[in-house]
């Protein structure tokens, strides 16, 4: 999504070890987490509410990595929190929320609580205090600033694509944990807060968790589920196969792509045949020699072929000896 | 054993049905973390046919030495009941239903793997266990929901592990376990996303060509080599006992013939004598057979060899593939 951000100079009063104040911040959000909090969220309202909509607030924990300059932040996991709301105040369920936050630091030593994660289509006077709550205390995001993610995904009657935004969020007035001053009068003993969206992405990090997101994508969103594993015979190569098919495809659009733009002479073209031509063209030195290639091609192929050997010998070993002894016990 | 009184329960779930969420951050976990192996709690629910729903995992907070390891240490199930307690807490109905356990290949058939299984099998008859092969890591994802078959278990019961008794229940090295099928179970928000990432931003997911690379990674084969050989070092000392065993009961039995003939002919000339006939079955107290050693380790080790070399050979195949396939092309020029 190509939303701009402005990122403005931001007050940290309450958070001493927030980031140079000038600094832009970033948030990457791991797929595997923001599915998680999807999950969260279709769970809690969907399945409840038949309409789709619904006013009760869900709200959770985010759990991640931030840079030591707490500009960057990196959203790796996520837990629901119960909260109950009673007109103006609410009630955050600390219990849990430390409870789960411990026991998810013992198998993630180094993560922490970056802040917490809602559903509401405004920023309104409950965000703050639930913001106040991630900002303030041990077992949450102190002494940075929290973040907050926002997933909106009700339109006005209906479900739309979830939407995320983030913010970070600055107190503004002072903190009302020193003495009271004489003169002046607290309303409420929180703070205000100023939420800053901040850019965020969702990234997908390890090779294998995006080739199990492709399978997801592969399948598409139509079926709601998807067979993974199928017999042993027609996995063997399986994967290859889908592969190889996916390359020549890739490579028969672009070919139709130069047929279609064969007179085409602006900048995208030649750009393009400039990436062509140096890929195609620039090999290393060593492959110029044919011959020496094709023998040490065929060297390599009589390996892979005396290992494949080997290995189904010892197969074909084990198996006889199991029928063997079976054969032995009968008699 | 205190399994004698349990008897084998036909499982109810046949397909595990596991949220996009559980699955993206298990295979996330377990890649981060390789080559260190990682083990877990898979919670979930069961739902009105029997099957199995799972809708976390949690990682055990530290590394296995080997396979199985943590899956019924002391920490572990305390690590797994405190989190669950945790959940239900937060209002979810859950349960323990099973682990994931990340390896290479065939490496993770053990002894521990195999207790914890089937002796959570005897107490939850749908319990598995999720196995993450990381033989070919960042170039496909491999996953396997494995379960004890009812052979495997009605011996486990019987405690006896002799050829004979592994006759008796059809079990062998190649029908260990059961493989279930797994499913992904998509939540409507999930599916939106999905669906919406395609249409808005009209771009494709990026591929990963990685096992197009030819030998990308070799030590990948060499690893694996390495633990078959390992396998069938273990194998041999496991099957040097056993051919032992049989030479001596080879031995003994021909000793018994020869008694048996030696009793005859001495029968025969008592009869010619016309004295009474010896005891011909008197043998039964004079030799005593040898007795058959555990077929147990055997037959995991058989197993892995087996799993091991399945995936050697997969990997030689897709070698030889994409290696004919430049091949040609170069001769071709």
């Amino acid at each position: 999504m190509t939303t701009s951000y402005m990122h403005l100079v931001r007050p940290n009063v309450s958070a001493p070890a927030a980031s140079s104040a000038a600094s832009s911040c970033n948030v990457k959000i791991h797929t595997s987490a923001l599915f998680q909090i999807l999950e969260i969220l279709s769970k809690q309202v969907l399945s409840n509410n038949s309409s789709g909509t619904s006013s009760k607030r869900i709200i959770g924990t985010l759990l991640g990595l931030r840079s030591d300059d707490g500009s960057e932040f990196e959203v790796r996991d996520a837990f629901m929190v119960t909260c109950t709301e009673t007109g103006d105040s609410i009630a955050i369920d600390e219990q849990t929320h430390k409870q789960m936050y411990q026991l998810y630091k013992k198998a993630h030593p180094k993560e922490s609580v970056l802040g917490w994660f809602g559903s509401s289509n405004q920023v309104d006077s409950t965000t703050a205090l639930i913001h106040d709550f991630y900002s303030k205390g041990s077992d949450r995001s102190f002494p940075y600033p929290a973040i907050y993610l926002n997933v909106d995904y009700q339109s006005e009657q209906d479900l739309k694509l979830p939407e995320l935004t983030t913010y970070i969020g600055a107190a503004i007035a002072g903190q009302n944990n020193g003495p009271t001053r004489i003169g002046w009068k607290l309303i409420n003993q929180t703070s205000s807060y100023v939420f800053t969206p901040i850019p965020n992405q969702v990234i997908t990090k390890s090779i294998t968790e995006k080739l199990a997101l492709n399978k997801l994508n592969e399948i598409g969103p139509a079926q709601n589920e998807l067979l993974l594993s199928s017999s042993d015979s027609s996995k063997q190569l399986n994967h290859l196969t889908l592969q190889l098919q996916a390359v020549g495809l890739t490579i028969e659009s672009l070919l139709n792509y130069i047929k279609e733009h064969k007179n085409g002479n602006d900048d995208d073209s030649i750009d393009l045949l400039r990436l062509l031509s140096n890929n195609l063209l620039n090999r290393p030195q060593r492959l110029s020699n044919l011959e020496e290639l094709e023998s040490k091609f065929k060297a390599y192929n009589q390996d892979v072929i005396m290992i494949e050997y080997l290995t189904k010998a010892v197969k074909e070993q084990i198996e006889l000896s199991a029928r063997l002894t079976a054969e032995a016990d009968k008699k | 054993m205190a399994t004698k009184n349990k008897t084998y329960q036909q499982p109810t779930a046949t397909t595990i049905e596991v949220e996009a969420s559980v699955l993206l951050s298990l295979v996330r976990h377990t890649s981060e973390h390789y080559p260190a192996l990682y083990s877990g709690a898979l919670l979930g629910f069961e739902d009105e046919e029997g099957g199995v729903d799972i809708t976390h995992a949690f990682p055990y907070p530290y590394p296995d030495q080997y396979e199985g390891g943590s899956l019924r240490s002391k920490s572990g199930s305390k690590y797994q009941q405190d989190i669950l307690d945790s959940l239900r807490n937060l209002g979810y109905g859950i349960d323990f239903q099973g682990w994931f356990q990340s390896t290479i290949s065939g490496n993770f058939v053990t002894t521990q793997l195999v207790d914890a299984l089937v002796q959570q099998q005897l107490t939850n008859k749908n319990a598995f266990v999720l196995v993450h092969n990381m033989a070919s890591i960042g170039k496909e994802l491999d996953l396997k929901a494995l379960r004890l078959s009812e052979n495997f278990v009605n011996t486990y019961i019987s405690g006896k592990w002799r050829s004979k008794n592994l006759e008796l229940n059809r079990l062998s090295y190649l029908n260990l376990f059961d493989e279930l099928e797994i499913k992904i179970h998509n939540q409507q928000l999930i599916n939106l996303y999905l669906a919406g990432n395609e249409d808005t931003l009209a771009k494709p997911m990026e591929k990963e060509f990685d096992i197009l690379n030819l030998s990308s990674n070799q030590n990948v084969t060499a690893q694996l080599l390495e633990s078959l050989y390992s396998q069938v070092d273990s194998y041999n000392y496991d099957q040097n006992n056993f051919n032992y065993y049989q030479r001596q009961l080879q031995k003994e039995n021909s000793k018994i013939t020869q008694w048996k003939q030696q009793r005859k002919v001495d029968n025969i000339e008592r009869a010619k004598k016309g004295e009474s006939e010896l005891d011909t079955t008197e043998w039964e107290t004079i030799f005593k057979l040898p007795a058959e050693p555990s077929r147990y380790n055997n037959m995991l080790h058989s197993h892995s060899i087996d799993v091991l070399a399945d995936d050697i050979l997969k990997k030689c195949d897709e070698e030889l593939t994409k290696s004919f396939a430049i091949e040609r092309k170069l001769v071709a020029e």
